[in-house]
């Protein structure tokens, strides 16, 4: 396997944007990528584009060839990846076995989604078609809801609290509200974040990450021609994606996520370090209990610790071990199939120190944990300077 | 509550797939006890659309006396983990359950 780079992203704003298409979405992040590196579009050997929904959303299908032709990149293979909220992430992930492999030097990978054109519970609609129709979804189960009932067993099996879930929305609204492209750019307290509105028992509105438009894109490199598109590549030093089973109730336990267990530890040894190395990190935070179970599946803290290390401070920016710098999918916003890119721009940008009011100091090493569903599919990655 | 017995593995299921993990395709039809307990649960106050006129609702994952585990309906008195539940009743495909042994 050769050695690969990151040489260069591209993102839009997050947020509502009913005058943009996904295609226009798609296009400026993707053209702002290729803007910010020394590649022309006909030296780009193919495009992965990460969506989950875009045919129940926006109605639009073959979507990959249709954003290819808006970036002028030619005839060139433009595959679509979904895989959930996990959809960019995958796409990044065949990306790089693609480069890593010797098959293209040079691709580039596009994550977007369009949300907001639809109704809050047509959303929550197409959301839950990522859960298992045939079982929990038929019953009347959300994501709030499966994410609720793995949030009620994690307390009931280590004594995890609203208090500590708050802690995890109130840490991630404070870093977005320093990210000028975040979604909702306003910090909360914890009294505000306890009194949101119930959605599913124990999460409120607080604890549920943000309907958003966006997009975001990144362009992979073989490391040995990296210098030819960029001064500053980050190296991809370990990718992993990992599966699991959809439905919540055909898992043994639901207090962790084996697929988040399994890439982690693919994705470390592929890279040669351990969780006590990584500086920062962008972890899945659809429900601010998948950030607190993310910790503790990728060996930051032991079981049952996630929480009470969120409310001492362990994650925030200025902590031991920063935790989603970007303000996450909470306060930055979760277009679904932009999210695994958008995460993986984060953390390229806080090695290269472009990250303003939100830099990490000494970020060399970052990790990033993009999960779909509720972990049928988990991609970590680790990237350094 | 009818249920089916893997032939490979004897696993418990109350949903016939016609395939176990243990590779095994053989099925036998039997009884299930109906009772069980709670696993884990959560009251819904804003659901997907075909579920609205129902809000507030409780949905909780069940874990039957002979193993299998399974996403229902609950009705009545509200639950929390390790309650007993019994079942009720299917409706089109759906189970409803209610507290007690």
């Amino acid at each position: 396997m050769r050695s690969v780079a990151v040489v260069a992203t591209g993102k839009t704003a997050f947020g509502s944007f009913p005058e943009l298409s996904i295609r226009e979405l798609a296009r400026e992040a993707g053209a702002k990528c290729l803007e910010g590196s020394k590649a022309a579009e006909d030296q780009i050997e193919a495009l992965y584009v990460g969506n989950f929904a875009g045919p129940s959303f926006v109605g639009q299908n073959h979507l990959a060839p249709y954003i290819g032709s808006a970036l002028g990149l030619g005839g060139v293979p433009c595959t679509r990846f979904e895989a959930a909220c996990a959809s960019s992430g995958s796409a990044f992930f065949h990306a790089y076995s693609a480069v890593a492999g010797g098959l293209y030097d040079l691709v580039l990978v596009v994550g977007v989604e369009k949300m907001t054109s639809q109704t809050t519970a047509r959303t929550t609609d197409i959301l839950a078609s990522a859960g298992d129709l045939g079982g929990e979804v038929k019953a009347g189960a959300t994501f709030p809801s499966l994410f609720a009932m793995i949030a009620n067993r994690h307390m009931h099996e280590f004594g995890t609290t609203r208090e500590h879930l708050a802690a995890v929305a109130v840490k991630n609204h404070a870093n977005g509200a320093k990210n000028p492209l975040a979604h909702l750019r306003k910090p909360i307290t914890m009294e505000k974040a306890l009194a949101g509105r119930m959605i599913a028992e124990p999460l409120t509105l607080y604890d549920c990450s943000l309907i958003s438009d966006g997009a975001a894109a990144v362009l992979l490199c073989a490391s040995d021609r990296a210098t030819e598109f960029t001064d500053k590549p980050v190296c991809v030093r370990g990718v992993a994606q990992a599966s699991d089973r959809l439905a919540l109730d055909e898992k043994e336990d639901i207090s962790t996520f084996p697929a988040v267990r399994a890439a982690g530890g693919k994705a470390f040894r592929a890279a040669g370090v351990r969780p006590k190395d990584i500086d920062v990190a962008e972890l899945h935070d659809c429900f601010t209990i998948a950030e607190i179970i993310a910790l503790e599946d990728l060996g930051f803290v032991e079981r049952g610790q996630g929480g009470p290390a969120t409310l001492e401070g362990y994650t925030a920016l200025d902590g031991e071990k920063p935790v989603n710098t970007s303000g996450g999918l909470k306060s930055k916003g979760h277009p679904v199939g932009a999210t695994g890119v958008a995460q993986i721009c984060e953390v390229v940008e806080q090695i290269r120190g472009e990250c303003g009011e939100r830099q990490v100091k000494h970020a060399k090493l970052g990790l990033i944990e993009n999960l779909g569903g509720s972990g049928a599919t988990c991609v970590v990655s680790v990237l350094s300077a | 509550m009818t249920g089916y017995r893997c032939q490979g593995c004897g696993r418990y299921g109350v949903q016939q797939t016609g395939w176990c993990e243990c590779g095994s395709e053989s099925f036998e039809e039997t009884s299930l006890s109906g009772r069980g307990k709670v696993y884990s649960c959560t009251t819904l106050h804003a659901s997907a659309e075909p579920f609205e006129k129902d809000l507030p609702f409780q949905i909780a994952i069940i874990e039957l006396e002979e193993g299998p585990r399974l996403t229902v309906r609950m009705e009545g008195v509200r639950v929390e983990i390790d309650d007993p539940v019994h079942e009720v009743a299917e409706r089109d495909g759906v189970w409803f359950f209610a507290r007690g042994g």
